[in-house]
């Protein structure tokens, strides 16, 4: 009896570190910046969210499109909801995949991995692989990452009118930290 | 003893059962959108429907101009080319104080009227953590006009070229493409024309747009005068027309039988009949300007 309550006891305590296993974002942050010749545009959100489950290495990270602030007038922040992201029928961006390298996420450290899997954003997926630096620490790990999105892989269509304006490519940068999940 | 393991057996198992969940939807169930206000936008492409507003006010820090014409009726035939010879302006800016209040300013040639106005979204129309169905917008407005009376031998004191209006915008953005506005109004005229004519005139606005395309909409306009004197002796005024946006601007090409482009004008002094065929081409240009 006794052994079956220690080998229950040492599979609660392994419950433990399997509820361990998933990360949650406890802060996110995307930044993205379209420079064209004739203007520079910004905007930001904090509302980045996402899972890691380590055992696996899978992850999902997401933000809702009509939480991106910033712009350079209130007008363009509707167009951007309006006419070229169309936030009402798309109201995410989603990245969900794996993570390539096998690094052991026990170990404190910096390191720097790629990640691949479907990057949906404005309804229309993509096959990517997206280099980030990883930094593990006690209970939290912090990510960073830089890269860039091609409007025309997501059919995200600019008028002649303003093609001077917007950038074909939008420089994008995220910053986020995660903590187990409650 | 065996309520333990029982427990410890059931803590274990429900762990693994949230293991085994889609990372994705687990990620819905913590980033939910509904403790959070989502107001909607852009529910009208412009401050302007056609010859009336709409709820939108001009965002803080924003100036639009705008730009009007109307030409005369297209019934005149090629001696006017169309009517395309004689044309009524207005011009007009409209500056966000908030992004919930603007005033404006205009000037018209149609009986060299000057208009004043002040717009305050009351309320908007929002999802998630609000419900709210409708966006609400007062215009309270006020217009001078400023064209020498008929007759210079009366003294007619400043207070008889005095227009008021007061106008609430209640507008559903119902879809992507369609938003539906309806907007009551009441026209107080300080002097009107004859005795028969009422001095304070209530109105019903309906109007709407339809986006073929995210730059190109359908509009239209109809303003239902309440029974009275001025409902029997004026016309509603109907409005139809296309919206074309680029950029910052707005162009609107539409027909109208009304010839004024402010309240007082086209509400209860519209005398072209459609189905005589009196009316006019007319187009607004509104163009944006961010002044942060």
């Amino acid at each position: 009896m006794r052994k079956t309550l220690i080998l229950l006891l040492l599979l609660f305590s392994a419950k433990q570190s399997l509820c361990q296993d998933i990360y949650t974002v406890s802060n996110g942050k995307v930044h993205f910046t379209s420079d064209a010749p004739l203007e520079l545009i910004e905007a930001e959100s904090d509302q980045l969210n996402g899972l890691l489950k380590i055992s696996d290495r899978s992850f999902v990270f997401r933000v809702p499109m009509k939480t991106f602030e910033g712009f350079n007038s209130a007008l363009q922040q509707t167009h951007f909801n309006e006419n070229y992201l169309e936030s009402d029928k798309h109201p995410y961006t989603t990245f969900q995949g794996k993570i390539i390298e096998e690094i052991d996420f026990n170990v404190p450290g910096t390191y720097n991995v790629r990640g691949k899997g479907s990057f949906t954003c404005h309804g229309i997926k993509q096959e990517r692989i997206i280099k980030c630096k990883i930094v593990i620490g006690q209970n939290k790990i912090k990510v960073n990452s830089d890269f860039t999105v091609l409007l025309d892989d997501h059919n995200i269509k600019i008028p002649s009118v303003v093609s001077q304006k917007i950038a074909e490519e939008i420089l994008v940068d995220i910053n986020l930290e995660l903590a187990p999940k409650k | 003893m065996k309520r333990i393991i029982f427990t410890i057996i059931l803590l274990v198992e429900s762990c693994l059962l949230v293991n085994s969940q889609d990372l994705l939807s687990m990620l819905d169930s913590i980033q939910n959108t509904e403790d959070q206000i989502f107001y909607t936008d852009a529910t009208f492409k412009s401050i302007r429907l056609i010859n009336g507003y709409t709820s939108e006010t001009a965002a803080k820090n924003e100036l639009v101009f705008s730009i009007s014409h109307r030409f005369g009726n297209v019934n005149q035939g090629i001696y006017d080319f169309f009517g395309l010879d004689q044309s009524t302006i207005r011009f007009g800016f409209e500056y966000g104080l908030t992004d919930r209040i603007d005033v404006g300013v205009g000037r018209s040639n149609f009986e060299k009227i000057y208009d004043g106005f002040i717009k305050v979204k009351i309320t908007r129309q929002s999802t998630g953590k609000r419900n709210f169905p409708v966006t609400i917008t007062l215009l309270e407005g006020m217009s001078v006009k400023t064209i020498d009376f008929a007759y210079d031998d009366v003294d007619y004191p400043f207070s008889a070229r005095l227009y008021y209006v007061h106008e609430l915008f209640i507008s559903r953005k119902f879809n992507e493409k369609l938003s539906l506005q309806l907007s009551p109004v009441i026209v107080h005229r300080n002097m009107v024309e004859t005795q028969d004519d009422q001095n304070t005139v209530g109105a019903i606005g309906v109007g709407g747009r339809y986006k073929i395309t995210n730059r190109f909409t359908c509009v239209g306009e109809y303003y239902y005068l309440l029974p009275g004197n001025t409902a029997d002796n004026f016309n509603n005024s109907l409005a139809l027309g296309v919206e074309i946006e680029t950029g910052g601007h707005v162009f609107q090409i539409h027909v109208t039988n009304s010839t004024g482009m402010t309240e007082k004008a086209f509400i209860p002094e519209t005398t072209g009949q459609w189905r005589k065929g009196d009316i006019g081409i007319g187009f607004n240009i509104i163009r944006l300007f961010s002044l942060k």
